[in-house]
């Protein structure tokens, strides 16, 4: 999970179907002539030069919201300072202690673990990819026990996601027998 | 989203769980710009071109004009594919964009479960209680609605009350949100063998 802007994503898509059916409305009301606009005619410099500088900014304006897209992880779950300078934990310990934890979990087939910052507070996303017809309850649960053992360790209530998935890596492990 | 979380611990949970649950649009925002890009660039540079009286790359803006000001069939088919396209990137923005996820109430975690995890917690209350084989029993798990399909071993009886009690009991344990209503179909041809 990323700290893209969603309202921003929905309105820029929105404004490029704007552009695309003004600009085909225009070529269908010339065909039409349902209602009378005089034709754009010829460009003369001055136009030729706006659409250029136009188009030139847009260019630029697009290339940096892609570039800027997915930002919002970070490495760092947890910092502390004290006197002696600052000390910090990084994501990847807490996934190896939560992966440790979960290893015993007959349904569970995979985790990984990356932070990312929601509103400037680091939050740990657990992905928990589970076997077919897998027992939720006793998953989350689990879960629920290696992060309490995550808090007790760091002495601090990180807030976590938990994402139990059903990847391909699910579908093709093999079914647990059920006793 | 009304996901109404009992307990008080998952409010700050809000953000991240809406977030989770519904699509960031990223992907179809960065196809959109690319090919806009592509687009602007050509018509930037065309435009420059023309300004120098040099030769154009494909069309001339003029030319351009001039097609747009009397398209001919071409151009009623291509201002039709513009304008569906149009529609769909309309759709695309104004789409609620959820993914299939439901949010299971914690107290510490804020929980998300793929309906396809949700479907498979579904599938394996109905074959615990009907003693079938788990290859005969699917589950389908919808926003609102999940749906067990058992097939029975032919000649012998399937007792579709109690799976439907199973099964309910397992999606009441897990309480997903929003919430599901679950119903078992019990198939009317059985299957031989096991």
């Amino acid at each position: 999970m990323t700290n893209s802007n969603r309202a921003l994503n929905r309105l820029i898509i929105a404004l490029i179907a704007l552009a695309l059916i003004v600009i085909a409305a225009w070529m269908l009301n010339r065909v039409t002539g349902l209602v009378a606009i005089d034709a754009l005619g010829e460009p003369d410099k001055t136009a030729l030069w706006i659409a250029a500088g136009a188009s030139l900014a847009l260019v630029v304006a697009s290339i940096s919201w892609i570039a800027t897209r997915g930002r919002g992880h970070t490495r760092t779950l947890l910092a502390a300072n004290d006197d002696e300078g600052t000390g910090t934990i990084e994501a990847r310990v807490a996934a190896d202690l939560i992966s440790d934890d979960l290893s015993r979990v007959p349904d569970i087939v995979d985790v990984s673990a990356h932070a990312f910052l929601v509103r400037g507070q680091a939050t740990l996303e657990l992905t928990v990819t589970t076997r077919r017809a897998a027992d939720v309850r006793l998953v989350v649960d689990s879960v629920g026990r290696a992060v309490a053992a995550l808090d007790r360790t760091l002495d601090s209530r990180i807030p976590v996601l938990l994402h139990v998935a059903s990847g391909v890596r699910a579908n093709l492990a093999r079914e647990q027998r059920v006793r | 989203m009304s996901t109404d979380l009992a307990s008080s611990a998952a409010a700050p949970y809000r953000r991240v769980l809406r977030r989770s649950q519904h699509r960031s649009r990223s992907t179809a925002v960065v196809i959109a710009l690319v090919a806009l890009i592509v687009v602007l660039a050509w018509v930037g540079t065309e435009s420059v071109l023309a300004v120098f009286g040099l030769a154009p790359l494909l069309v001339a803006p003029a030319a351009l004009l001039h097609f747009i000001d009397n398209p001919d069939s071409i151009g009623t088919a291509a201002a039709s594919a513009l304008a569906l396209l149009g529609v769909v990137l309309v759709a695309v923005a104004l789409s609620p964009g959820r993914r299939a996820r439901h949010a299971l109430p914690d107290d510490r975690m804020a929980v998300v479960i793929d309906d396809g995890v949700l479907a498979g917690a579904m599938v394996r209350a109905a074959v615990r209680e009907s003693r079938l084989p788990a290859s005969r029993v699917t589950a389908v798990v919808s926003r609102r609605q999940g749906t067990v399909t058992v097939v029975p071993t032919s000649g012998s009886l399937v007792n579709a009350a109690a799976i439907t009690r199973a099964v309910e009991t397992a999606v009441a344990a897990l309480d997903p949100q929003p919430q599901i209503r679950a119903t078992v179909n019990v198939s009317e041809r059985g299957v031989v063998g096991s």
